[in-house]
């Protein structure tokens, strides 16, 4: 019943991190999009001498419902292949489980023209909507908070969720797909290249990022993430580039990550 | 003793979903009266309510606004301010926060403009010189 009411009332933001979620988010009545094109790169640990590819599309609504207020979903599109051919984990495509959620925002302080602090409060429901090979066939409940604090040039984003696993995927490969309970925390910098400082010709901006992802799994999993990248901003649109790179990982049975990279565009209507 | 904790906690969860959902339309549906003129938020911001001592005439007109961040937040707040019933364009300087309003021949209340700048997320600041 939530979950349609969330429907019923129906994410892009500024200034955020590729990987790390932040506190900003479209004004009530507006709609942004967010396409994001993820390669991930696993060891194929059964046959000991392979690899996994998938290519993951996940596409991301956010509409502001109310001042304060947003609701979200992302649907996931996916397409794996085994390295040898047929090993496990491999060789399929298809739609990946939707995550449907609210966020609001709990503060605000604005301090100068462009500088801000902001921070909110996420709850969402990953529904096994998927198809079978990328679906945990459960619902998985995930609560978070966001931090964003921009200072002239400089972006700090900070952002933690907790996901209440329910359900495991048939062969999972990141952390929340396993049936484990998945804690996440993301810390991101960002620094604006250009313009050193706005004035009202401004069109664009460039920044460059740089975040730190770390997982714990209630099954003693975890793993941490270092993601540089960059992000360019218009008045309506957004595009960004990042590469994922594992410091550490303990995977238990999974596959281990060996390289990620992410593009994405984000447009405001 | 897991199970129930996790039962506890789904519960939770589904609560806090349909609470905050409802608040969320609840907060829309008022905004929506508000525009039609049948009820009036109250005044609950000192800068809102220093425009009400404002009135906006057909021509320019000019406030500052605080933390507009990025080019793609400032567009977010003129989107906002192009729907209010009597602003013709907007623009934003945003090395300044001023945004620089077209009023028409109908102009909108200050508040009105003072009350969207906040509710689309920044900081009214107050109306200035344009």
């Amino acid at each position: 019943m939530a979950c349609v009411c969330v429907a019923a009332c129906a994410a892009v933001q500024g200034q955020q991190p590729t990987n790390a979620p932040s506190a900003t988010m479209p004004a009530t009545g507006l709609l942004s999009t967010r396409t994001l094109l993820r390669y991930d790169r696993y060891d194929e640990t059964i046959a000991g001498t392979g690899a996994i590819e998938r290519i993951r599309l996940e596409q991301e609504l956010m509409y502001g419902v109310a001042p304060d207020w947003v609701a979200f979903a992302v649907v996931p599109g996916e397409h794996r292949e085994a390295n040898p051919p047929g090993a496990p984990g491999g060789d399929d495509t298809g739609l990946g489980d939707a995550t449907l959620g609210v966020r609001h925002r709990l503060i605000r302080r604005d301090p100068g023209p462009l500088d801000t602090f902001r921070a909110s409060a996420s709850l969402a429901v990953r529904l096994p909507t998927g198809d079978d090979a990328f679906s945990a066939d459960a619902p998985a409940f995930i609560v978070g908070a966001e931090s964003t604090a921009i200072l002239g040039r400089h972006g700090f984003n900070a952002a933690a969720k907790y996901e209440l696993i329910t359900g495991s995927a048939p062969e999972p490969l990141d952390a929340g797909s396993t049936l484990a309970d998945h804690a996440r925390l993301a810390l991101a910098y960002l620094y604006r290249l250009d313009p050193a400082a706005y004035d009202a010709s401004t069109e664009a901006s460039v920044y460059t990022q740089l975040e730190l992802i770390g997982h714990v799994l209630t099954n003693g999993d975890h793993g941490l993430e270092l993601a540089p990248g960059v992000l360019i901003e218009g008045r309506r649109w957004a595009a960004e580039a990042s590469v994922i790179v594992p410091l550490t990982e303990e995977t238990g049975g999974r596959p281990e990550k060996q390289i990620g990279v992410a593009f994405g565009l984000r447009l405001l209507f | 003793m897991c199970g129930v904790f996790r039962s506890a906690v789904c519960a939770a969860f589904l609560v806090g979903m349909f609470l905050i959902s409802a608040s969320g339309c609840a907060a829309r549906t008022g905004e929506h009266s508000h525009r039609h003129g049948e009820a009036a938020a109250p005044v609950d911001d000192a800068s809102i309510a220093s425009a009400e001592a404002v009135t906006l005439s057909p021509g320019e007109a000019a406030a500052r606004v605080n933390g507009l961040s990025c080019p793609l937040c400032a567009e977010s707040l003129i989107a906002t301010v192009d729907r209010i019933d009597g602003v013709d364009g907007a623009s934003l300087d945003l090395g300044t926060g001023t945004l620089r309003l077209q009023i028409g021949k109908r102009p909108p209340e200050a508040t009105a403009i003072a009350r969207a700048v906040n509710d689309a997320g920044f900081t009214f600041v107050g109306f200035v010189e344009p």
